[in-house]
């Protein structure tokens, strides 16, 4: 299921909440449009957190995260970490890490399983990554662009990526991935996928000028048309099992 | 003509000999029609290409793009994605696209490897400290390319894809094609680009009488200023700078840089701040009184400038900013005509400007030996014009000399450059890291050192290693080099060891202590060290040092308690004498009641330690102030004394002193002794 939501006047709702399969955090805003759009698709499944980093309410670009972990920069306050750990699950690890890069979501771009980093990243931020979010990491660009957290937009069935990327790039990246890719437009035409698109594996929340096709690419290649989040529990996925059962 | 009529003489770019004007042409367009060298870039794009033939062939095949390599099996594509040479092409793709070049050609695994070059190393030595140097060293090597990128692309756009100030020509037919022609492009009008034209464009007809070819020449620099506006046809078969004639010329000088600290003040102004000093005062005013002048000699000039057909500046830094950019300026940067001088230049002259007349319009001639390989072309250089031409033409040689370290083989270049990068090494000191490139290179340290460009003037002075490492005094190199059997007997021309060289003690003694362990490797008097240094002899040293010091320590020690005590005993003499003094004064007036107390008190004083004498006396002195104050009050009003003042105190009958001692008395009169008394009442009664 696709949805089109707006964080006061933008549409880049990726900027503003991070969207994982065990929990989403979004931006403390004005009103609560934004967040009951969230709580709404997501409320009974997954906890919906009301969270700033660092003070600020760009909490999608400044951090990143799947099922396993949640990684933060070194900007963020004790506060702020205190409030994460106790509104996350609990066996979602929580890990503040000194890089260079702040902006976690810009430079790094994860699922489940993989994990694409942007080449400056530290080897130490990479072991962190690799140890906190379960994942593999590789070190690649996504049409010539070093900030892969900014132009894609992956969960564990599918990706939609930069329309620039070419034919081979797309297979080189997803036979990394292991799951198939699609180069596509997010909020009318903006290249700018990871900004314009949340999504996990049931659920997706797009910018609201999106158009029809373009969430009909997303519900396709996210394979989100009837997907549940019981779908997971019942097939497939049998890493999930441990957090649910 | 013969060729070596035409070589012998130094050719003048202005009149170049017609049968050679004939078949001059560029000697890369030569090489590449008949040797069909491919370059560089076109064999990478083939081995791309064939990347993705093969791609397209079988697409389940995975790839890695960055890296331009296929592989066998998804997992080697993951364990590929994490190694160092990935991360350096993902990083390179990303700067190459940032600079917006549309061609990428992506770094091998050999030439990555020779990159890193001694950092790989200390990457297989793993642990953690160790990642944190490659991550260094990638992101280093990646800024390092993108700046050469961006120099090669400045020179691309300036001088049509290659960096070298000479353009090479060749003459096919009238002299074998090991003999090459140089003309420095700047005086090309289109720096090399359709050369051919301008060289004939350059060329002055000896018997027409031509409209004047000016050429413009200015050089500033540290306050010297010259400038020389001179006719080509005037100057066509000048071979000497004294032969030149300019039209005009014109130097200055002002005192504007800062001695023994160098730099313009204005730039000294600039990084740290108006200086206050008078000297800093004088050199601002002079720098603007040069730049002044400057301006207007220019604008004189003006009608002249603009007439002239090249123009030569040589303004480095600052100096800019005087002849361009100001208000009616008569140059301007973006003049077409302005040229650079493509060589070094020295202090701005009259001479020097007609020295670098001459350098720009002499043609080089290079004789290049080659030799067609696989691979391409290799050359290598003898310089072999016959010995007859030598000894006729110094001048020949000088190009000669001059071409060969621009135009050199790709070995010796090779061979050069590392030894410029140990050279740099033993200068650091970095012992490491040049063992690391020593066994790379598999150079033998045993050998004398190559020419290099660098070491061309001091090979004389160093001709090893070895050499240079003691006259730079790294010690640990000095040892290694001597574990791994370099010869410390080898001489310079001066018959000067490595030992001469050294640069302090501790450096010799490196020597020594080699020596003492192989005493029978090298002739060691040959090699001018005088001794062995044994452990024994060292820690013997050491003890007598710290004897030596001990004792000079305690010595010191003496000296100054010695001095004390006399400092001491001076005071207390001068006590004494004080005490003594006002003692007998009180009793001059007081009578002698106190005299004998206060004698005993100074004798017991002998004993006592310094504080408690001074205290003492300090008291005696009250006691006899209060005496005498006493005194005075008994008496009331101060009388004159009636009594000679030195017959109080001294001895009537032999003058002795009377001071501690008991005096005899008799009618008032004092005695020192009963046998002046007896004198004494002899005469009286006589």
């Amino acid at each position: 299921m696709a949805v089109r939501a707006q964080f006061e006047n933008s549409n880049e709702i990726g900027v503003f909440s991070r969207l994982t399969n065990s929990y989403c955090l979004v931006a403390i805003g004005g009103s609560e449009n934004f967040y009951s759009v969230f709580e709404g698709e997501l409320g009974d499944v997954i906890p919906v957190i009301h969270a700033s980093i660092a003070g600020t309410r760009i909490v999608g670009r400044l951090t990143v995260g799947n099922r396993k972990g949640l990684l933060v920069p070194n900007t963020t306050t004790d506060q702020e970490l205190q409030h994460l750990r106790n509104s996350l699950p609990e066996p979602v690890q929580i890990q503040r890490i000194e890089e260079r890069l702040s902006a976690l979501g810009n430079v790094i771009a994860c699922n489940d399983y993989v994990a694409l980093v942007h080449p400056d990243i530290d080897r130490e931020t990479q072991e962190i990554i690799r140890d906190v979010l379960g994942v593999e990491v590789f070190t690649q660009t996504i049409a010539g662009n070093v900030l892969v957290g900014s132009y894609c937009a992956i969960n564990n069935q599918g990706g939609l990526v930069h329309p620039r990327t070419s034919v081979q790039d797309q297979d080189e990246l997803s036979s990394l991935l292991q799951v198939p890719l699609v180069a596509g437009t997010i909020n009318r035409g903006s290249d700018v996928i990871g900004a314009g698109i949340v999504v996990n594996d049931w659920c997706a929340f797009a910018g609201l000028d999106s158009t029809s096709t373009e969430i009909s690419v997303v519900e396709s290649i996210f394979k989100l048309h009837d997907a549940q989040p019981t779908a997971i529990v019942k097939e497939m996925r049998d890493s999930l099992v441990d957090t649910y059962s | 003509m013969d060729i070596n009529t035409i070589l012998t003489l130094p050719i003048r770019v202005f009149s170049l000999p017609p049968e050679v004007l004939l078949v001059i042409i560029p000697r890369k367009k030569f090489v590449k029609s008949s040797a069909k060298l491919i370059s560089e870039p076109e064999i990478t794009n083939k081995v791309k290409d064939s990347v993705f033939f093969k791609q397209n062939e079988d697409n389940i095949r995975p790839t890695c793009l960055v890296c331009g390599i296929t592989f066998e099996n998804v997992e080697l594509q993951r364990t590929h994605y994490k190694l160092d040479w990935h991360r350096f092409n993902v990083k390179r793709r990303a700067a190459s696209l940032e600079l917006g070049k549309k061609q990428y050609i992506p770094t091998t695994e050999e030439e990555f490897e020779e990159l890193m070059g001694d950092s790989i190393s200390s990457i297989s030595g793993s642990g953690t400290d160790c990642s944190d140097t490659t991550e260094d060293d990638v992101a280093t090597l990646v800024n390092e390319l993108k700046e050469t990128n961006l120099y090669n692309d400045e020179l691309t756009e300036r001088k049509n894809n290659n960096s070298e100030p000479i353009s090479w020509y060749i003459c096919p037919n009238l002299f074998p094609t090991s003999i090459n022609l140089g003309i420095y492009k700047n005086i090309l009008y289109n720096f090399g680009d359709n050369d051919i034209d301008d060289i004939y464009k350059l060329q002055v007809k000896p018997n027409e009488k031509q409209n004047p070819r000016l050429w413009a020449m200015i050089m500033i620099g540290g306050g010297h200023f010259a400038a020389l506006i001179l006719d080509v046809t005037k100057n066509t078969n000048v071979f000497h700078a004294k032969e030149v004639k300019a039209i005009v010329h014109k130097t200055f000088h002002r005192y504007t840089t800062r001695r023994k600290q160098g730099g313009s003040q204005t730039s000294n102004d600039n990084a740290k701040g108006k200086a206050k000093s008078a000297g800093a005062d004088l050199r601002r005013y002079n720098e603007a009184a040069l730049q002044k002048d400057i301006r207007a000699l220019i604008g004189q000039w003006k009608s002249m400038i603009e007439e002239s057909e090249l123009i030569f500046v040589h303004a480095p830094s600052a100096n800019k900013n005087i002849i361009y950019n100001y208000e009616e300026s008569v140059l301007k940067k973006d003049d077409k005509r302005i040229r650079s001088f493509p060589f070094s230049t020295k202090r701005p002259t009259f001479t020097e400007l007609r020295r670098s007349y001459i350098e720009l319009t002499r043609i080089k001639v290079l004789e290049v030996k080659e030799s067609n390989d696989d691979n391409g072309i290799q050359e290598t250089i003898k310089s072999k014009l016959t010995e007859e031409n030598l000894k006729r033409s110094q001048i020949i040689t000088e190009t000669m000399e001059l071409a060969k370290s621009n135009e050199s083989s790709d070995i010796l270049e090779k061979a050069s450059n590392e030894t410029i990068k140990m050279y740099n090494l033993i200068k650091k000191g970095k012992l490491d890291l040049f063992v690391n490139h020593i066994t790379k290179n598999s150079f033998n340290v045993t050998d004398l050192l190559p020419i290099t460009p660098i070491s061309e003037n001091d090979i004389s002075k160093i001709p090893t290693l070895l050499h240079l490492a003691s006259s730079l005094g790294q010690h640990d190199i000095i040892e290694y080099l001597l574990n791994q059997g370099a010869d410390p007997t080898i001489t310079s021309i001066k018959n000067l060891t490595p030992y001469d060289l050294a640069k302090d003690k501790e450096t010799r003694n490196v020597f020594r202590r080699y020596m003492a362990e192989h005493m029978d490797k090298w002739n060691w008097i040959n090699a001018h060290v005088p001794s062995p240094l044994t452990k024994e002899m060292e820690e013997e040293q050491l003890r007598k040092q710290k004897e030596k010091k001990r004792k000079d320590k305690e010595r010191k020690k003496k000296a100054t308690a010695n001095k004390k005590e006399k400092e001491i005993i001076e005071v207390n003499k001068k006590a004494i004498a004080e005490s003594s003094e006002s003692i007998s004064s009180a009793s001059k007036k007081n009578g002698s009641s106190m005299t004998g107390k206060s004698l005993d008190n100074s004798s017991s004083l002998i004993g006592l330690p310094a504080e408690m004498r001074t205290r003492i006396e300090r008291e005696r002195r009250a006691r006899a102030a209060e005496a005498r104050l006493n005194g005075m009050q008994n008496r009331g009003a101060p009388k004159p004394l009636t009594l000679p003042s030195i017959g109080n105190v001294v001895c009537n009958m032999c003058e002795k002193s009377l001071s501690g001692l008991v005096p005899f008395e008799i009618c008032e009169l004092k005695f020192c002794s009963t046998v002046c008394v007896k004198n004494y009442r002899d005469r009286e009664s006589t």
